[in-house]
């Protein structure tokens, strides 16, 4: 561990090497103009490869910049799933950026500058630091929705997304400075350090915690606050859902364990029923208005919204013993994964039928690709949690810490949900397998081969960490 | 009367709530995003207030931060609004059913 009040600049590696490469490609667009277009993803490709490497392979750690941002294993797990998306969708991606016509320059360079907020944020060792991240990459994926802007959907996603996004902001950073006026530092261990010898009774200290609260919840799209999501994610190019869905909540999540389980943790009474409550709400909503959606996106949007409560329960435990937190990062990684690849092949799938991402489109998917539906399958079940898969594992540990933190009652909805989520996940499994493909739709023509590469590589690794979970546990567990 | 952090409080709650109730409220997207900068503004007099009080300038600091990534969300706000104007002739968010289920 280095001192606290040095640079320490070489932690930050990863994060610079992003950035670095964002910059390149705007660059490279600016000097090579059209002919640059194969430029950009290499740019990309190799920016994210290096900074993955030194992720893992870190040539320092600990407190950087004056303790404003932290190396620890916390960020190296919240890097990696980060990361990891990113390369899912820059090897997966290729196929749909070019069918829409998004700019390649003005996608890869967003993407790679949300990345490095993501990654700040998941790093912050500071308010200041996890305020800019979240700006950093809210602002770049407020871009990002409305790179499709000719169509109505895309643009209406991007002012929707803008609007409550930026409103969200508002109840954060309030919160951020009540902290600030009670506490009188916005470092994160100074916080958590002065907590212990002030009184939390304090209506500023609760206050500053349940805006900040509120502003986090929204981001994570948690109910009562998801309202946006859905509509977002449907209206979004399928790419940039893949990446907001995914990248943006597993940093948005990691945040709030940083800001919330050490910081703010000895102030526990005051936000903990909050979040218990949203929990219950977001996985008995998520999953009850996901059974009734005919569109594939705005099934996964709203999985994605009941899998956010399942994430709650993983931070409620952890906020009683810090060792859960593993629990959290463990189950980020698979479901990253799986929604990266669904939205991806989803929009693929739906683009030779009817072009708007219906459960239909999947009917008579097994007669056309096998494979396709044998590893969309792989991916449903575990988003649905069914053994032998990462997901099953994910789950288990999330709830099995509920239990142990005394939310015995949140675990047992958490399960129940579960069970009425495997419905949807189901039916479409069911379409590929034993519905016909509508009469009249078009020959079937392959998919791109690096999506599935992707597909199949996710749910590879589904399967080896629903058997082996300790591989990915194993660095999850070292917080 | 001598003026003391409660006061600045009180005034920084006022706006932002003054904020809060545009956002809510109010239909034209131009206002909004209006009401979104009172409510960021607000949260920069309290910052600075704090900082006075509690002699410690990292509150002040925090404020240049809000204040770049405020004039960020406006460009990219504006932008935003604009794009949709192209097309609508018409900043309301009226047309844009922002609670569908």
């Amino acid at each position: 561990m280095s001192d606290a009040s040095s640079l320490n600049l070489l932690s930050l590696l990863p994060e610079m090497l992003v950035a670095l490469a964002g910059l390149l490609v705007i660059l490279a667009n600016a000097v090579g103009r059209d002919s640059a277009d194969g430029a950009h993803r290499w740019i990309s490709l190799l920016g994210v490869l290096s900074a993955l490497w030194f992720t893992l392979n870190p040539l320092a750690t600990g407190a950087a910049m004056s303790g404003t941002a932290v190396h620890d294993g916390l960020a190296m797990a919240g890097n990696t799933v980060i990361l990891a998306v990113l390369l899912l969708l820059l090897l997966g991606g290729e196929s749909y950026l070019k069918s829409r016509r998004i700019p390649l320059a003005e996608y890869h360079s967003l993407s790679l500058f949300a990345a490095t907020g993501m990654m700040s944020l998941v790093s912050a060792g500071d308010l200041v630091t996890v305020f800019m991240g979240i700006e950093v990459l809210s602002i770049s994926l407020y871009c990002m929705a409305a790179l499709l802007n000719e169509e109505e959907g895309g643009r209406e996603a991007a002012l929707k997304y803008f609007l409550t996004g930026s409103f969200a902001s508002g109840f954060l950073l309030f919160g951020m400075a009540l902290v600030f006026g009670f506490t009188g530092t916005t470092n994160l261990d100074a916080i958590a350090h002065s907590l212990t010898s002030l009184d939390t009774d304090n209506w500023m200290l609760i206050g500053g915690a349940l805006l900040m609260l509120i502003g986090f919840l929204f981001k994570v799209s948690v109910a009562p606050f998801h309202n946006w999501a859905p509509d977002v994610y449907d209206g979004s190019p399928a790419i940039v859902t893949a990446f907001m869905s995914t990248a943006a909540k597993a940093a948005a999540f990691t945040g709030l364990a940083r800001v919330f389980v050490p910081a703010l943790g000895e102030a526990a009474d005051a936000w903990i029923p909050m979040l218990a409550l949203c929990a219950a709400l977001t996985m008995i909503l998520g999953n009850f208005s996901a059974l009734v959606q005919d569109s594939f996106k705005r099934m996964l949007a709203y999985s994605g919204v009941a899998h956010a409560g399942y994430l709650l329960l993983g931070i409620l435990a952890a906020s009683s013993d810090s060792a859960h937190m593993a629990s959290v990062l463990f189950y980020l990684l698979p479901y990253a994964l799986i929604n990266g690849v669904l939205f991806l092949v989803g929009a693929a799938i739906s683009r030779q039928r009817s072009g708007k991402n219906l459960l239909d489109d999947f009917k008579g998917l097994a007669a056309d690709s096998p494979l396709l539906a044998i590893l969309i399958t792989v991916c449903l079940l575990a988003l649905a949690g069914i053994p032998p898969t990462a997901g099953f594992v994910g789950k288990f540990y999330l709830f099995m810490g509920a239990v142990d933190a005394g939310h015995v009652g949140l675990a047992c909805l958490g399960i129940l949900t579960s069970v009425v989520s495997v419905y949807f996940y189901l039916r479409v499994i069911v379409y590929a397998w034993f519905h016909k493909a509508p009469a009249g739709s078009a020959p079937w023509t392959p998919l791109d081969g690096g999506l599935v590469l992707v597909t199949g590589l996710s749910a590879l690794l589904l399967l080896v960490l629903g058997v082996w979970p300790n591989l990915w546990l194993s660095i999850t567990a070292t917080i | 009367m001598v003026l003391g952090p409660n006061h600045f409080l009180l005034l920084a709650l006022v706006l932002f709530g003054i904020g809060v109730t545009g956002v809510l409220v109010r239909r034209n997207a131009l206002v909004i995003l209006m009401s979104v900068e009172l409510m960021l503004n607000a949260v920069n007099l309290l910052l600075v207030a704090f900082s006075h009080y509690n002699g410690n300038l990292a509150g002040q600091a925090f404020t240049f931060f809000t204040m770049t990534v405020a004039a960020a969300e406006v460009a990219v706000g504006l932008a935003i609004i604009v794009m949709l104007y192209r097309h609508r002739l018409d900043t309301s968010i009226e047309h844009i059913r922002l609670f569908r289920h």
